[in-house]
């Protein structure tokens, strides 16, 4: 039925002589769904100190915490493999849970959370990234940040020192470094 | 943008791993019963993030809360890419405003700045043809009307406009100056429009509707652009503006305009004698950090000279010639804004001179101060309380057109505001209460009172209702001035007068709303509403009997709340973005009008009936055919409108705009203007006798560049 309302839609705007676009390099593209890849970039060059939780064949755990707005993008994750670790992509709308993480995304909707969601994993051995504004200088590992309509990131070095995690260096020397709490 | 967002500070009283156990991402079920054992103290407050509140309780304000999922859309695998290539990817955002437009429980309609740029127009009021439900009609090359939801005329005074929170509405004669309005296009953030009453927010005059044109802020404009634009009919539009930051947390940015225009002619041939020029400068500053907030001041002066021909009425017997005239409008002002999360304090000063000699000498001085604070009380409470005052001074003299008996009028103006969000069921069903009592010394006391509800069952679907009432305070005008309109030859001279009239009370309006939004894809958005608007004490001119005077007769017009009536119809906006390089949107409004005398053997109704179109089509696209180039179109349709003198027909018409940015930082576009018609007249007279002209096609071009 919806394809049928869109095909009738589509005819319409044809018959109008408005062909859609075709040939699409270079086009922009959502920007959460290139944010799934950076998270994807994330784990893949980021070590975690050894715990039981983190062996080989344990599913590395990427949460979204807060609104999802990466619609499904994240979840195709699911089919990849980082260091024989499958991948497991979930969305918490609880702290408690949230731990389990080995690395934690903070939606913009929690921005007003931030200070209490930093509290709380301050130390802990989970990565978290987020695009809140100032996420790494208010004392976030990563934060995504936009230049012009590119994505870039920052790190606080000092802070993934406390959560004893390790970024290698192709990520590091692509992040800009930031001082922070 | 503006988002206003509530935030839950928790102060922990026991150990952190209560917190653990505690969500306070989806806080209202877990809370209450967390609060219940006595677990927690809470503080909260109310945060506004980003600078530049000047809409803070606009879209905002209509909002419920919602956590939007959306299902995925198919995509191409990014994964594989490397980090660096990763960082070379240019990115489209879905905006805060988009989704907050798709929660708002009002008819809201926004233009971002990318339908600003790609629309290729020219002025303020031509932007807004493409809003559905709003009619734009240009009488001639300075002056138009623009309505919503009905009442159109050059002087359509039902619609509040404001620009960065500073109200433009006349109070002369109601309406708009849209010839004293010019406007830096390049550096607006967004235009909102609100359908329908917005009163119990914004107070007296958002009767039929509300537009809001929000600037940017000098943060986002760092940094130099020079804009020249050339055309047949616009001739000339040159930009500059030059941003920059004296220190990390504050950013400055200057700019002037000069924009000319061609005269028109009018419907028999003959020259309109309205061409026009505008000029204007200005600058914002914003600063962070300022008493814990964020402070903008931004000021601007205007410099418009437009022309016109009116029927000027001199001598006795009084005899009435066309003579061209010429308008010089001064305006300027200067506005303080600070806010922090939950308070937001603005002042302005404003000043309109209108110099137009033999028709209207006149000048307003607006003080205006508005206060807004935010707060929740308990989970289910969330407020907004205002109050504001406004003090305008203004002066007219006597001129061949206008009579007066006060030249000076003092107006002090007071308004009380509260809104109370009520989350009955969270996620779901919000229920909107609030209402605005304005007072002032020149009229009773209005309450205007609002109940709207809204139901959102997912994040792909919105219902809300709504019932207001919003009052037009009567304009001088229609209170203490007398106006020569024309005279007739009956044998004798006779003069026709309209006579302001001290009794007349304010038009009333309650007005019932229904909309739906439906998110049919990612891609394919579907917006409806459907109004019924009961007017009462409509203003009328009600004609008297001539008198004779020796030599000649006058019949005077004298306003009275002589007309109620009806308005109901229907708007519709379907929007679809096909490919990332395509995006369509069709608007559709349609609207009948009701009116009748309140008493029988008065004249009123013709003022009211049918100036407005019943049908409305809207059709645009924005289509990137290449990474640098785009071609856009707007093709648009206005049903026949009509008038005592005669009627405007039916006009479809199409405007076009391809661009090309070579490289960043430079644009290049060409606009053709109204190109479906050689020339077609979109408006008549229908109060004051003024001449429209006949809107011509056109072609334009443009050069922007940014560094």
């Amino acid at each position: 039925m919806r394809r049928l309302l869109l095909g009738s839609i589509l005819g319409v705007f044809l018959t109008l002589g408005v062909a859609p676009g075709l040939g699409f390099a270079d086009q922009p593209v959502d920007e959460y769904r290139v944010k799934a890849a950076f998270l994807y970039n994330f784990a893949r060059f980021t070590r975690w100190e050894a715990t039981s939780k983190n062996r080989e064949m344990t599913p590395l755990v990427i949460g979204v915490l807060g609104d999802n707005p990466f619609r499904g993008s994240l979840r195709r994750l699911e089919a990849k493999t980082i260091r024989n670790r499958p991948i497991k992509v979930r969305f918490f709308d609880n702290l408690h849970v949230a731990h389990e993480c080995d690395l934690l995304f903070v939606s913009a909707s929690e921005e007003k959370n931030l200070s209490f969601v930093l509290d709380l994993f301050d130390k802990q051995p989970t990565l978290l990234v987020s695009d809140i504004p100032d996420f790494a200088e208010e004392g976030g590992h990563i934060g995504l940040v936009s230049r012009g309509n590119k994505i870039r990131f920052r790190v606080n070095m000092r802070s993934l020192k406390d959560a004893r995690i390790t970024l290698s260096s192709k990520l590091l020397r692509l992040a800009e470094k930031v001082e922070g709490l | 943008m503006d988002e206003c967002l509530l935030t839950l500070q928790m102060k922990l009283i026991f150990d952190k791993l209560a917190y653990l156990n505690f969500s306070f991402i989806a806080p209202k079920k877990q809370m209450i019963s967390s609060l219940r054992q006595g677990v927690f103290a809470m503080e909260v407050s109310v945060t506004c993030i980003r600078t530049g509140m000047a809409s803070a309780i606009l879209i905002s304000a209509l909002l419920g809360a919602l956590s939007p999922t959306v299902a995925d859309p198919a995509s191409p695998d990014l994964f594989n890419l490397t980090l660096e290539q990763l960082m070379d990817i240019r990115v489209t955002s879905v905006s805060k405003t988009e989704q907050e437009v798709h929660r708002a429980a009002a008819a809201v309609f926004v233009l971002t700045r990318e339908d600003i740029r790609r629309s290729g127009a020219t002025s303020l009021p031509e932007l807004l043809r493409r809003v559905p439900g709003v009619h734009v009609a240009r009488i001639d090359s300075n002056k138009w009307s623009v309505s919503v939801r009905g009442f159109s005329g050059m002087f359509s005074n039902k619609l509040l406009v404001l620009i960065d929170g500073r109200t433009v509405y006349n109070p002369f004669f109601g309406g708009v100056f849209w010839q004293a309005q010019d406007i830096v296009l390049e550096d607006i953030e967004r235009i909102e429009v609100i359908r329908g009453p917005g009163a119990a927010l914004w107070g007296a005059n958002a009767v039929n509707g509300v537009i809001n044109v929000i600037t940017r802020s000098a943060k986002e404009t760092q940094g130099g652009l020079v804009s020249a634009g050339a055309g047949t009919f616009d001739q000339g539009i040159g930009v500059a503006r030059y941003g920059w930051s004296p220190t990390e947390e504050t950013a400055i940015r200057v700019y002037g305009k000069g924009t000319r225009r061609a005269e028109l002619e009018r419907p028999d041939g003959t020259d309109a004698e309205d061409d026009w020029i505008s000029l204007l400068a200005g600058f914002r500053l914003d600063t962070e950090d300022v008493w814990g907030g964020n402070l903008s001041v931004q000021g601007e002066i205007k410099d418009a000279d437009a022309g016109s021909i009116r029927p000027i009425i001199e001598g006795t017997p009084p005899a009435q010639t066309d003579q061209v005239t010429q308008s010089d409008i001064l305006n300027g002002h200067l506005l303080a804004r600070w806010s922090d999360n939950t308070t937001q304090i603005q002042l302005y000063y404003d000043r309109l001179s209108y110099d137009e000699p033999k028709f209207a000498v006149l000048s307003y001085d607006t003080i205006d101060l508005d206060l807004q604070h935010k707060f929740s009380l308990g989970e289910r409470h969330f407020f907004l309380v205002g109050g504001g005052y406004r003090f305008i001074h203004d002066h007219t003299e006597e001129t061949e057109t206008i009579e007066v008996t006060d030249e000076v009028r003092t107006t002090h103006q007071f308004n009380l505001f509260l809104q109370d969000t009520i989350t009955l069921a969270p996620d779901r069903w919000q229920l909107i209460l609030g209402t605005k009592v304005e007072d002032s010394n020149q009229s009773d006391v209005a309450w205007q009172p609002s109940v709207r509800v809204l139901y959102t069952p997912n994040p792909d679907h919105t219902l809300w209702g709504a019932v207001s009432r919003a009052v037009r305070l009567p304009t001088r005008a229609e209170t203490d001035l007398s106006f020569n309109a024309t005279v007739r030859n009956i044998g004798i001279p006779l003069l026709i007068k309209s006579a302001g009239n001290n009794a007349v009370e304010s038009e009333k309006l309650l007005a019932y709303e229904a909309g739906y939004r439906w998110k049919v894809t990612p891609d394919v958005a579907l917006d409806l509403a459907a109004f019924y608007h009961r007017y009462s004490d409509l203003i009328s001119g009600e004609t008297g009997s001539p008198v004779m005077m020796g030599g000649y007769a006058i019949s005077i017009t004298a306003f009275a709340n002589g007309i109620k009536g009806r308005i109901y119809g229907f708007e519709g906006v379907l929007n679809w973005k096909p490919t990332a390089r395509l995006r369509l949107e069709a608007t559709y409004a349609f609207m009948e009008t009701d009116m009748k005398s309140t008493e029988a053997g008065q004249t009123g109704e013709a003022n009211y009936d049918g100036t407005s179109p019943r049908h409305q089509f809207g059709f645009r696209s924005l289509w990137n055919l290449t990474d640098t180039v785009e071609l856009d179109t707007f093709l648009h349709f206005t049903d026949e409108i009509h008038f005592r003198s005669g009627s405007v027909s039916t006009c479809w018409n199409l405007d076009l705009r391809l661009g090309w940015r070579p490289r960043e930082g430079l644009e290049l576009s060409a606009i053709g203007q109204n190109l479906l018609h050689s020339q077609q007249q979109e408006f008549d007279v229908i109060r004051y006798p003024d001449y429209p002209a006949e809107i011509p096609r056109g072609i334009f071009g443009k050069v922007t560049w940014e560094f």
